[in-house]
């Protein structure tokens, strides 16, 4: 309505490249991937007719030997372990990076923009390689081991890997700067003498952290939980290295699909139904972020 | 230098007293019909922003012309529609409907680059990569100047805002002041028809405004180019301008020249905005219902008289060269008074008796 | 200033628990690092500092093959994207009136918010379902689109604090619309583009699921060899090969971070 005629139509056309670019490799891929979810696997790899709803039915159900459908909780025990592992990975990010932020947050500007790359270095950096990191560390030759038994804690070496804790403990050495950065960047707009008016209206340390510092760190935290929940629940590298394929996650679930088990259709039914959590993360942030008073 | 001090001294002792004075002199000069040498001429525009629904009107049927050579000025508070204009006469926005015409040329669907406008924007707008010189030879080059042409140019309007040995800088190494001045040289170098000052003088310290105010009446005199001033300060507007136009929710007042704008408001908003008293009341021949009273103009007494209206002082603020005084009138409304000749003594909760001299007393025709 | 009983930015378990959060995020790549330079081969005994499993890395014929071909990967996406991602930050940034705008939003935000292994998945099945076979080509085109957000990052960020005056005041002075953008916006967006490609760059250099996933064989990268000569055991040349990607990453980081205006790199 207003403006030059042609402003809308110069954004479009500037818009569209990158737009078509996503559309043609990531949307319309999704939706061939949808497509493959309801068709039938080739033994091969690839898929074929007919249309069929057999992956997703696989997903609960097992054929025994008498080709009776029994429901079967196979699955949806790698998919309660993968959401328990996420809800934990989310919930230890946040204790170990609330604080980190509100740290970040109250330095000294010049110190501050020095910590913001000690965080933000991590997250830029090979995530293979640094969940292998942790192998070092926590093989039974490792570090961790060879400073318990030299110290003389322990005689014989403790086994770490191949656990859900060290799965854990990789999830959540992924996913740090992920929690830490969106807090640090929520708070750090935190005016100081906000807290120094607190102070002098005889708020306690308690009270401002409560009623000044965490409405403000709050939307900042929402979104570190979707930026840390969604890559955990589909996490590949730490069940596969940490966890020696042994507790297997939705992740290394579906990519055994393509390479292993070669069932591209089953693969594709569990990306599916990862994509509608994760959807509905996306849509519990988004009411969050509606739900917020300040801007 | 030397004779913008004694402007600048003259200024400050007229400032004292003769505000009226000041708009009776140059009043008669300049409200004769302008129709001849209108160089822009705003018919009708009406501009509103945001989606059909939630749309708010930022501009409503505004009609106003502006002559050749005139300083022309925008009062009013923010919100008020006045940057808006001024964006429309630059060219950076659209009119949703109306006519703006310049030199009887309709430019509504001109943009910025193919009008012979310029702006002076609140925060500067200098390009931070190029040095003070090639900021201001930007416009000029555009134009397709080049070479020996160009540096003259650049060269004499430096001079001209007096940045002369700052050529080379860049505009982060400028004080606030100096930057402003690069600006005002930028805009001036093509020699635009119009010139926009969008708040100008709103970042600067108070000292340094009065001379860029100063600065500016020297400037518009010496290049004889139209200036299209915004402001939201009052006194700005008055010791600058030869007319003011006062807007409000997006609608153009009054305009008139300074005096007659702080004189003889015509309506409520206009007479409070520049600081008269507004009173319910009617004058005879008039079909007011509230009545306009400059705070200077009225008469504080400590004895009654015939025609004086009882009331008592409430606070008494102490300006140097005036004294402020607020008086609740026993018929209930407030007034304010500044004068530099009251009654020794006056203390708050004092009975005072306040006149009005009729000639004072301005109707007001609207809310 | 310590002194003072009253400062509220005095909390000492915030600093320790700060300190260790961030011990935490660097020790294990400094064990990585000092494995790769120990010249004893149980890694665990320290025989004195030595390049040698550098040089067993970088002589190793599969692993250079892997590098080369993560080196075109991303030498050919970071412009792909870079140039997909300058114009839709200046769509984003300066229409002010782009139709869809939500839509284009979530489109640009889907490769960051997607789970890796659907994205994965889905352009492995969508490349068999349309047949295509152009070996590196495949991976190059996958990677273009995750790095088109982290392109568009740093160049978003510098048009919005990027004040609008300023390519008003140019248009104004007679500078038509492309040379608004020649004379002024470009050069101003000079540095964030340099963060932009940085960032695709090392986004690309860095990606490891999706390439598993559509690489063909003959097109495998340096994280995906890297990953199966891990698989095969902790050697203390895959400790060299790990630590040199390590460090490219962060010093295209760090430089990204210096070159961009504060703050943009931090996402």
């Amino acid at each position: 309505m207003s403006g030059e005629p042609t402003r809308r139509d110069r954004a479009l056309l500037l818009a569209t490249p990158a737009l078509a670019t996503i559309v043609v490799l990531m949307l319309l891929p999704m939706a061939i991937a949808l497509a493959a979810s309801f068709l039938t696997s080739t033994p091969y790899g690839g898929v074929t007719r007919p249309f069929t709803g057999a992956s997703y039915v696989r997903f609960l159900y097992d054929r025994d030997l008498d080709d009776v459908l029994v429901f079967d909780t196979t699955y949806l025990r790698i998919f309660a372990r993968s959401f328990i592992q996420a809800v934990l990975a989310t919930a230890c990010c946040l204790v170990i990076g609330l604080p980190l932020a509100w740290y970040m947050a109250t330095r000294p500007p010049r110190l501050r923009q020095g910590l913001v790359l000690l965080v933000t270095i991590p997250f830029w950096t090979n995530l293979l390689i640094r969940t292998y990191c942790w192998v070092l560390l926590l093989r039974d030759q490792g570090l961790v081991n060879q400073v318990l038994q030299g110290s003389g804690l322990t005689q014989a070496p403790i086994t770490f890997l191949y656990s859900d804790g060290a799965v854990l403990l990789g999830l959540v050495y992924a996913s740090l700067p992920f929690m830490v950065l969106p807090i640090y960047a929520a708070l750090e707009k935190l005016d100081p003498r906000l807290i120094e008016a607190a102070y002098d209206l005889y708020a306690g340390r308690w009270a401002i952290l409560k009623t000044i510092v965490w409405p403000l760190a709050k939307p900042g935290a929402a979104a570190g939980t979707l930026m840390v929940f969604v890559p955990a629940l589909g996490a590949f590298l730490a069940p596969d290295i940490l966890g020696g394929g042994k507790t297997l996650m939705i992740g290394s679930l579906i990519q055994q699909q393509f390479s292993t088990a070669r069932d591209w259709s089953f693969g594709a039914a569990l990306s599916m139904i990862l994509m509608t959590f994760v959807l509905g993360a996306l849509m519990w942030h988004a009411r969050q972020r509606s739900g917020r008073v300040l801007p | 230098m030397d004779e913008d001090v004694t402007q600048a001294s003259r200024d400050g002792v007229e400032g004292r007293y003769d505000a009226p004075a000041h708009g009776d002199t140059v009043a008669p000069t300049r409200a004769g019909p302008r129709l001849m040498t209108d160089l822009v001429d705003v018919q009708g525009v009406t501009k509103s922003f945001g989606m059909a629904a939630t749309a708010v009107r930022a501009l409503d049927d505004v009609s106003v012309s502006i002559g050749t050579n005139e300083f022309f000025t925008l009062l009013g508070p923010s919100g008020c529609g006045k940057t808006t204009l001024l964006r429309l006469l630059a060219g950076l926005d659209h009119p949703g409907t109306g006519a703006i015409r310049l030199e009887g040329r309709d430019v509504a669907s001109d943009p910025p680059n193919k009008r012979p406008v310029n702006i002076v924007f609140q925060s500067y707008a200098l390009f931070p990569h190029m040095s003070v010189a090639q900021n201001v030879a930007f416009g000029l080059e555009r134009q397709g100047l080049r070479g020996a042409m160009v540096a003259a140019r650049v060269t004499a309007m430096l001079q001209l805002v007096r940045l002369e040995g700052l050529a080379a800088r860049h505009p982060g190494q400028l004080s606030g002041g100096q930057q402003q001045r690069v600006a005002l040289a930028r805009a001036l170098a093509p020699q635009p028809k119009l010139l926009l000052l969008d708040e100008p003088l709103s970042a600067l310290d108070r000292a340094l405004r009065r001379d860029m105010q100063v600065e500016l009446k020297r400037l518009q005199r010496e290049t004889g180019i139209t200036f299209l001033l915004v402001t939201h300060d009052q006194e700005e507007a008055l010791s600058m301008s030869d007319r003011i136009a006062v807007m409000d929710g997006g609608k153009i007042l009054q305009v008139g020249t300074p005096g007659v704008i702080f004189e003889r408001p015509t309506s409520r908003f206009v007479a409070a905005f520049m600081g008269s008293n507004v009173l319910p009341g009617s004058l005879v021949g008039h079909p007011a219902s509230y009545v306009a009273m400059r705070p200077e103009r009225v008469v504080v007494a400590t004895a009654a008289t015939a025609d004086a209206i009882a009331g008592r002082v409430t606070e008494i603020t102490y300006l140097g060269a005036r004294t402020a005084c607020g008086i609740a009138l026993d018929a209930g409304p407030m007034i304010k008074v500044e004068r530099a000749d009251l009654p020794a003594g006056l203390v708050a909760g004092q009975a005072v008796f306040c006149r009005f001299p009729p000639e004072a007393l301005v109707g007001l025709e609207t809310p | 200033m310590s002194a003072n009983p009253f400062d509220w930015r005095r909390m000492p378990f915030l600093r320790l628990a700060s300190i260790a959060a961030l011990l935490f995020l660097y020790a294990p790549l400094v064990v990585l690092m000092v494995y790769a330079f120990n010249s004893n081969k149980v890694a665990l005994i320290w025989d004195g500092f030595s390049t040698q499993w550098f040089v067993k890395a970088l002589g190793n014929t599969d692993l250079q093959r892997a590098a080369i071909n993560s080196l075109i990967v991303a030498a050919v996406a970071t412009p792909i994207s870079t140039l997909l991602a300058l114009p839709a930050a200046l769509a984003f940034e300066r229409g002010r009136s782009l139709p869809g705008r939500a839509f284009g939003e979530a489109l640009v935000a889907m490769p960051l918010i997607a789970p890796e292994i659907v994205t994965a998945i889905a352009t492995l099945v969508f490349f068999e379902a349309i047949g295509l076979h152009g070996g590196i080509g495949n991976v190059i085109l996958a990677h273009v689109v995750f790095c088109i957000p982290f392109a568009l990052l740093p160049i978003r960020a510098r048009l919005r604090e990027m004040p609008r005056d300023i390519e008003d005041a140019a248009h104004d002075l007679y500078a038509g619309r492309w040379q608004v953008f020649r004379l002024i916006t470009l050069p101003l967006l000079v540095p964030a583009i340099v963060a932009g490609a940085t960032l695709a760059f090392v986004v690309s250099l860095d990606d490891f699921l999706i390439t598993l996933m559509v690489a063909p064989a003959g097109a495998t990268t340096l994280p995906v060899y890297l990953y199966s000569m891990l698989r095969l055991g902790v050697t203390p040349e895959a400790n060299a090969a790990a630590t040199m990607l390590l460090l490219v990453s962060i010093a295209a980081v760090v430089m990204a971070y210096a070159v961009s205006p504060r703050g943009t790199a931090k996402r």
